[in-house]
């Protein structure tokens, strides 16, 4: 055979070779990664807003697969990966997905818009945030991840300080059985109990504790509202006129009110539980402050929502769509967590498979399992506990009995 | 006649002041030496703004130790902390629960010869108003722990406890001969 066709061909073979596109490689084996960056977002529960986005950075900034940054490609940002070889560590945030929190419009309208009967958010949501636990029914389509305890703490304000009230005294006061608080042997004032709006988990939290009464007609919403004040801001509650539309009546004083949100908020931040009487803005009117209730014997600490030993606990949830992220190895089905230490299942590619990983890294076990971040040295457990405790929550206690489900640092409720 | 009670009355506040903590700026402890296992001491604070809030925290250092770098979320306990309020007069206590060993809150340090994490023989109490995050005018008392199953308080170095309890026990005795010397003139 002539040696030069032979030597051409070969060249040519190379050539064709070279500009051949790039053989795709297998994403990490069992995962969420497909080895593609994807936005996803979160939207829901008021009172979780801040940690989720707390949470989102961390998480955004979390090291895995080495990525193409030719300036003129067009795969810059995906991983560069070119054999089934992983380019970086896989317990961090390997496709670095971007996860964003939308406002908050409440759990409810958070966890609906991923029903299939919902009704999307916008901008639409791949995942919810709540501060309630989900009902048997949205448990059909989603599953929760509880990551956070809190407590609903229970405030009177101004010069009534140092309460110290039954669930019984509670449900009394909303149902408008008892109506002045000389009825608790404290000075006497008309009780003025306050409402808030009912899309809110904290909302669903309170009621839930007292039994699900129906509120009395002296609960009182905002003059003109036909709903209750949002939840975990004193401020639109101590700038209210009353129904008789002046300050600084008896109807508007404010040492008889009586109101309840996170504890975790209350902790946290000053301007959300204190505010000024008689209108709004900081310099209108004088200093006002809350004080927290003492609840069937509990006071609302940081130690007692740890151990679970006040009176009114939740969890703080991350809520997914049970296809997209499920402690159940045949993901979207019914029945109890059937996992492996460690292991969400659920789809492999796209917005879904981002929301798998980033459930999958939030409830990871223990320090051991989690990734180091890669800039502060510190691992990535003890950077999620620093999350949850900025804003005022606790993680989920291995001091208490049945609050994880086995092989996870969540609590996870599923169909 | 005044000056023996004054004598009787110094001697008595200098005993009483011998059997108390070390005065701080604003609070004290009934008890800085702690079980290793855990244990309680009950802090007392006045001269705080009155009906707000005071939190009580168990913490790894001394944050206004100088040079000493503090960050209140990760060397600060949440497993443990507390947040009474500081009351109508700006005065109270609290009973504290400390711990003693690893960090519940999974910090991966701890306190005291129990601990298997980074270990700190001595840890702190801290106060602080208003908000957690408030290191302008937080405040922390030590407390070290100890194996001892009835572990001495040392409440006052006996430099100072010696001399006090010498001038406590002359100022009782003189009151006591006065008051003999005019019962027999009586």
């Amino acid at each position: 055979m002539n040696k030069k066709l032979i030597l051409g061909a070969l060249v040519a073979v190379s050539c064709f070779a070279s500009l051949a596109p790039t053989a795709k490689a297998d994403p990490p084996a069992g995962s969420g990664w497909d080895k593609n960056p994807d936005v996803a977002l979160g939207g829901g529960s008021d009172t979780t807003y801040l940690v989720s986005q707390r949470l989102e950075v961390l998480y955004n900034g979390a090291p895995g697969c080495a990525i193409t940054t030719t300036t003129a490609s067009p795969n810059k940002g995906k991983c560069s990966d070119t054999t089934a070889a992983l380019t970086g560590i896989a317990n961090g945030n390997y496709d670095h997905d971007v996860l964003a929190s939308a406002a908050a419009t409440g759990s409810s309208a958070g966890v609906n818009a991923l029903l299939s009967t919902g009704t999307q958010y916008n901008p639409a949501i791949d995942y919810a945030r709540s501060s309630r636990p989900i009902s048997t029914a949205e448990a059909v389509d989603t599953t929760a991840w509880g990551y956070a305890r809190d407590g609903i703490a229970v405030l009177t304000f101004g010069t009534r300080t140092g309460l110290s009230l039954t669930k019984q005294d509670l449900i009394d006061i909303y149902t408008c059985q008892k109506t002045n608080w000389s009825q608790f042997g404290q000075p006497a004032g008309t009780i003025i109990p306050w409402d808030m709006n009912t899309a809110s988990g904290t909302y669903a939290s309170f009621r839930t504790f007292l039994g699900n009464p129906t509120f009395g007609t002296c609960v009182r919403k905002q003059v003109g509202a036909t709903n209750g004040p949002f939840e975990n801001d004193v401020k639109p509650l101590l700038a209210d006129t009353g129904p008789d539309l002046a300050y600084n009546t008896a109807d508007d004083d404010e040492n008889n009110y009586i109101w309840w949100m996170s504890f975790g908020n209350w902790a946290k931040y000053t301007f959300t539980k204190d505010g000024v009487i008689n209108g709004p803005g900081p310099s209108a009117g004088a200093a006002i402050q809350s004080q927290l209730v003492t609840v069937d014997g509990a006071f609302p600490s940081a130690a007692s929502i740890f151990g679970s030993t006040y009176s009114i606990m939740r969890t703080l949830y991350h809520v997914t769509r049970d296809s997209d992220a499920d402690c159940r190895q045949a993901a979207g089905t019914a029945g109890a967590c059937d996992n492996t230490t460690n292991v969400v299942y659920g789809t492999t590619t796209g917005k879904g498979g981002a929301v798998r990983e980033f459930t999958q890294w939030l409830c990871r076990s223990t320090a051991s399992v989690q990734a180091v971040n890669s800039v502060t040295g510190q691992n990535y457990r003890n950077a999620i506990i620093d999350a949850v405790n900025a804003e005022g929550f606790q993680v989920l206690s291995t001091g208490v009995a049945g609050l994880r489900t086995a092989g996870y640092s969540c609590s996870v409720t599923t169909e | 006649m005044r000056f023996k009670r004054t004598a009787a009355i110094a001697g008595a506040a200098i005993m009483a002041g011998g059997l108390g903590s070390a005065a701080m700026a604003a609070g004290s402890l009934s008890t800085s030496v702690i079980p290793a296992a855990g244990g309680n001491t009950t802090v007392s604070w006045s001269g705080l703004p009155i009906n707000s809030t005071v939190f009580i925290e168990q913490c790894n250092r001394d944050g206004n130790a100088p040079g000493v770098i503090f960050t209140p979320l990760s060397d600060c306990s949440q497993a443990t902390s507390l947040n009474p309020s500081t009351g109508p007069t700006g005065s109270g206590t609290q009973v504290f629960a400390m711990f003693g060993g690893d960090d519940p809150n999974e910090s991966g340090w701890g306190c005291g010869p129990n601990t298997t994490g980074i270990k700190y023989d001595t840890c702190y109490v801290r106060l602080v108003t208003g908000v957690q995050t408030n290191v302008a005018t937080d405040e922390f008392y030590p407390v070290t722990f100890s194996t001892d199953p009835d572990p001495v308080v040392p409440e006052v170095p006996l430099n100072i406890l010696l001399p006090l309890s010498a001038a406590a026990v002359l100022g009782g005795g003189y009151y006591i001969t006065r008051k003999r010397k005019l019962d027999a003139a009586a």
